[in-house]
């Protein structure tokens, strides 16, 4: 038995709940400037995406109870001399090669069916909530303590949900 | 309104600047700043913070600030100024040479180089592909190939025609698969690297899929490989698939990677141009705030430093100005401060010892005064308690002092005071004054002394005694003249007094020795020889006329003798209206005579009462004479009693008294009688005198009134 949550939407993007049998999935789409990564992407630029997943139970008073935290990173790294982008998932470690731009910046902009967590983890009648923000490191994600330190968020959702 | 010091306003000035500086360099929400732009913001604004707090300390503080510190803030000011400059010069130099060296690094020429480059090395990979592509269409109808495909050629058949296919085409590897993905042959170039075949990948199935020739590259080992898939077409599908390799040229590929790495890195730059531009703006007001700060610190410990001799020098100076004089600073040093600091010590100590002797003379000379003004004190004191008149002339004849005495004595007027003239001033019944001191200032000698007579503004005259010296600079270092002013108007009287007693005492003892005998013979006369006589009138009137001058030449004597020989009054306590109640006794013959006896007054005096009965029955013979015969005329007696004093009025309606006769009246032998000895008011007043009472004359007309006034109690009671 499979069930959908309304699609959360506004101006950075979109995100929508899609409870399995055993997992919980969701789809996110960053609303992003197609232009600002292609420009970079046919420069040679290498262009990683950083999505940050929380859920969080919901409480009044004070803060939330954390109940996951996940961090999807994928990277698009252009071949100028064969015109081609080799993306990578780092959740799955699967990589392949694309040779249009926008196959490249629609995996950078998006999750499609990702799962987040096991729904065991989840109680019922308890409302929950998930945030995903996305940050966007041109020529790679650098791994230096300091560089997590400051860094803008490109976009950011959240949706509140509760097992059906 | 409190001023306020405009070095105070500096740290706030100091704050709006940085704060101006921090908002224009404030990052924006879009741009990636980075890290160091937020610090250099927190530490501007943790700056202007700090400014902003000393400068609201600064304007808070109503005291004086410490000494030197005024010269500290100005000396860190100034330094922070002076590396102010430099370090924003150079800080512009250096934007406008990045910015300058950025348009030469990202030129328009080098973006084109990089291009062509690029499209040179992509050309190379194209072609590469292009041939692999046309070459690989001529063998997708190849019967051989689909023979061995579909199972019609055995195995070495296969490998000949592949072989013969990688040496025509100059292929690296050819490898043969069917439809369903297995090898069904394989030759490459030189000996066998693996002996598991590679299995398809997703590429090589949607060559198949789709039917189309496809090409990819694959790096192995750092080499880099063309692979190219051709699908075999059958009669109606595609039966198998043709995978060649050519490994493209090791030289070319690292060329072309180069190219593509210089390209990457160069675009790289040129997307982070802006960001490059900004980080090294905010490294370089990094490193200049840092600068700054530290150079303040710098500036602040070499200001106090240098300061602290100089506020140690101000705080010395302002507690001897607030009279502190054992003030000493520390000589540490061997410059031109420490060389100021011995200085002020030496000056300090001098100026200790300079007013420790002033204070010694301070004391010495208030001691001084106060001796001078005690003297001063003791003679005003005397000057003003002395009975004798005092007046002290400068060498210049003004007057320079003159005592309260003198001003009775002589009844001076307003003018007459400290600074006036004494020659200007002595006029009127005062010339003699002034004759007395021009005497005095003309004569040759040192002292001079005279006897005049002054009369006074109301009529009386009195007899000064002057005695005048010449007081020379000499000593005291003033000169001038001391008059000294006695009134010897009594003196002289009593004098006057003494010698007529004694010509009285004289003459009635000389005239009263043949009175007798004349008297006795006039009576004798009268009674033997009346009878013989022819005329018995004349010849009494002649004895009866001797008889009474006799007598009256008797009585002459003998006011003479009590006027010389006056006894001491007999004091006893006697009731007022007794005397009263004698002089009624006396004079009830005379109807005109009233004597008003208050009957409720019990008042007593102390007195000798035979001389005050002899004053009233004076008094009261001398009203009588006054109002003649004439019975219309009333004469009144009556006693009024105070708290000390008993008097005794008499009051008659006579003629009344003229006025020159009422300036003489109590002289002796003074008389408006023809028959009077002129000593009747002389002795009345005398015995007043004698019981420390007054005999006045109240009014000399209408009525003419004399007043006894006697003291209730007298100090020495005298009783018989």
């Amino acid at each position: 038995m499979a069930a959908q949550s309304p699609v959360y939407a506004d101006e950075t993007g979109s995100l929508q709940i899609r409870m399995g049998q055993k997992v919980m999935y969701c789809a996110a789409r960053m609303n992003v400037d197609n232009n600002t990564l292609s420009i970079a992407m046919k420069d040679g630029v290498a262009v990683a995406t950083k999505w940050s997943i929380h859920v969080g139970r919901v409480r009044n008073y004070w803060l939330n109870e954390g109940i996951a935290d996940i961090t999807v990173i994928r990277h698009a790294k252009p071949d100028l001399l064969t015109r081609s982008w080799l993306l990578t998932d780092s959740s799955s470690g699967i990589s392949r090669r694309v040779y249009q731009i926008e196959d490249a910046i629609h995996f950078l902009s998006g999750l499609n069916n990702f799962p987040v967590l096991d729904k065991s983890l989840l109680l019922p009648d308890m409302q929950y909530r998930i945030s995903i923000s996305v940050e966007i490191h041109a020529e790679g994600i650098n791994d230096a303590w300091w560089a997590n330190l400051w860094h803008s968020t490109a976009a950011s959702m959240q949706q509140d949900f509760s097992l059906p | 309104m409190k001023r306020i010091d405009a070095m105070r306003l500096i740290p706030l000035f100091m704050a709006c600047g940085l704060l101006t500086v921090t908002v224009l360099l404030w990052p924006s929400a879009d741009s990636d700043s980075g890290f160091l732009a937020w610090v250099n913001m927190a530490f501007m604004l943790a700056l202007s913070l700090l400014l902003i707090q000393y400068g609201i300390r600064l304007l808070r503080e109503s005291s004086e600030p410490r000494p030197g510190s005024r010269l500290r803030a100005k000396l860190v000011i100034a330094m922070i100024a002076m590396l102010m400059v430099p370090a924003m010069a150079i800080q512009m130099a250096a934007s406008q040479m990045v910015e300058r060296g950025m348009d030469v690094w990202f030129d328009v020429r080098v973006d084109t180089l990089l291009d062509r480059a690029l499209n040179l090395a992509q050309g190379f990979y194209e072609r590469v592909e292009k041939n692999t592509k046309r070459n690989l269409l001529d063998y997708i109808s190849d019967t051989a190939l689909l023979a061995a495909v579909t199972g019609n050629m055995d195995y070495r058949s296969t490998n000949n025609r592949l072989n013969e296919i990688r040496r025509i085409e100059g292929w690296q590897k050819v490898e043969l698969f069917d439809i369903n993905e297995r090898l069904i042959g394989s030759v490459q170039k030189g000996e066998l690297s693996a002996l598991q075949t590679t299995p398809l990948n997703d590429t090589a199935r949607l060559s198949m899929r789709l039917g189309r020739v496809v090409t990819e590259l694959e790096s192995h080992d750092g080499r880099e490989v063309a692979v190219g898939y051709a699908p075999l077409v059958g009669a109606t599908s595609v039966i198998g698939l043709l995978r060649v390799e050519t490994e493209l040229p090791t030289g070319v590929i690292q060329n072309a990677r180069a190219v593509e790495a210089d390209y990457r890195k160069y675009r790289q730059l040129e997307h982070n141009r802006q960001r490059i531009s900004a980080t090294f703006t905010h490294v370089m007001l990094f490193i200049t705030l840092v600068v700054v700060l530290l150079a303040g610190l710098v500036a602040l410990l070499f200001a106090r430093r240098l300061t602290a001799p100089v506020g140690d020098l101000a705080h010395a100076l302002r507690r001897v100005t607030e009279g502190d004089l054992n003030v000493v600073i520390a000589e540490s040093s061997h410059d031109e401060l420490g060389s100021l600091a011995r200085s002020f010590n030496q000056m300090a100590t001098r100026l200790k010892q300079n007013v420790e002797a002033i204070e010694q003379a301070q004391q010495d000379l208030t001691k001084a005064l106060d001796n001078s003004r005690q003297r001063q004190y003791v003679l005003e004191s005397l000057l003003a308690n002395l009975q004798t008149g005092v007046v002290l002339v400068d060498a210049d004849g003004r007057v320079r002092l003159l005592n309260q005495a003198v001003r009775d004595i002589l009844r001076l007027p307003a003018d007459w005071k400290p600074s006036a003239d004494i020659l200007q001033i002595s006029h009127g019944n005062l010339r003699d004054i002034g004759d007395f001191y021009d005497e005095l200032l003309h004569q040759k000698e040192e002292l001079l002394q005279r006897e005049f007579d002054v009369a006074l503004p109301e009529g009386k005259t009195l007899h000064v005694l002057a005695r005048g010296a010449r007081l020379s600079a000499s000593g005291s270092g003033f000169s001038g003249y001391l008059l000294v002013i006695d009134d010897i108007s009594d003196l002289a009287e009593a004098e006057r007094n003494k010698a007529w007693a004694e010509v009285a005492r004289r003459l009635a003892h000389e005239i009263k020795n043949p009175l007798t005998p004349i008297k006795l013979s006039a009576e004798r006369l009268q009674r033997r020889f009346r009878p013989q006589v022819d005329n018995t009138d004349v010849f009494d009137v002649c004895t009866k006329a001797i008889i009474d001058q006799v007598d009256r030449l008797l009585r002459l004597i003998t006011d003479f003798s009590t006027l010389a020989r006056m006894p001491q009054p007999k004091i006893r306590t006697v009731p007022v209206n007794n005397l009263l109640q004698d002089m009624h006794e006396l004079f009830h013959s005379y109807r005109r005579v009233s004597v008003d006896i208050e009957q409720s007054n019990t008042a007593t005096c102390q007195c000798d009462p035979d001389q005050i009965r002899q004053v009233l029955i004076n008094l009261t013979d001398n009203a009588i004479a006054a109002t003649g015969d004439d019975e219309s005329r009333s004469v009144r007696l009556y006693a009024q009693t105070t708290d000390t004093t008993v008097e005794w009025h008499a009051e008659d309606d006579g003629e009344g008294i003229h006025e020159d006769a009422a300036l003489k009246l109590f002289e002796a032998y003074y008389s408006t009688k023809a028959n009077g000895s002129g000593l009747g008011l002389a002795i009345a007043r005398r015995i007043a005198e004698d019981h420390g009472g007054t005999l006045k004359l109240i009014s000399r007309a209408d009525p003419t009134h004399f007043c006894l006034t006697l003291p209730l109690h007298v100090s020495h009671k005298e009783d018989s």
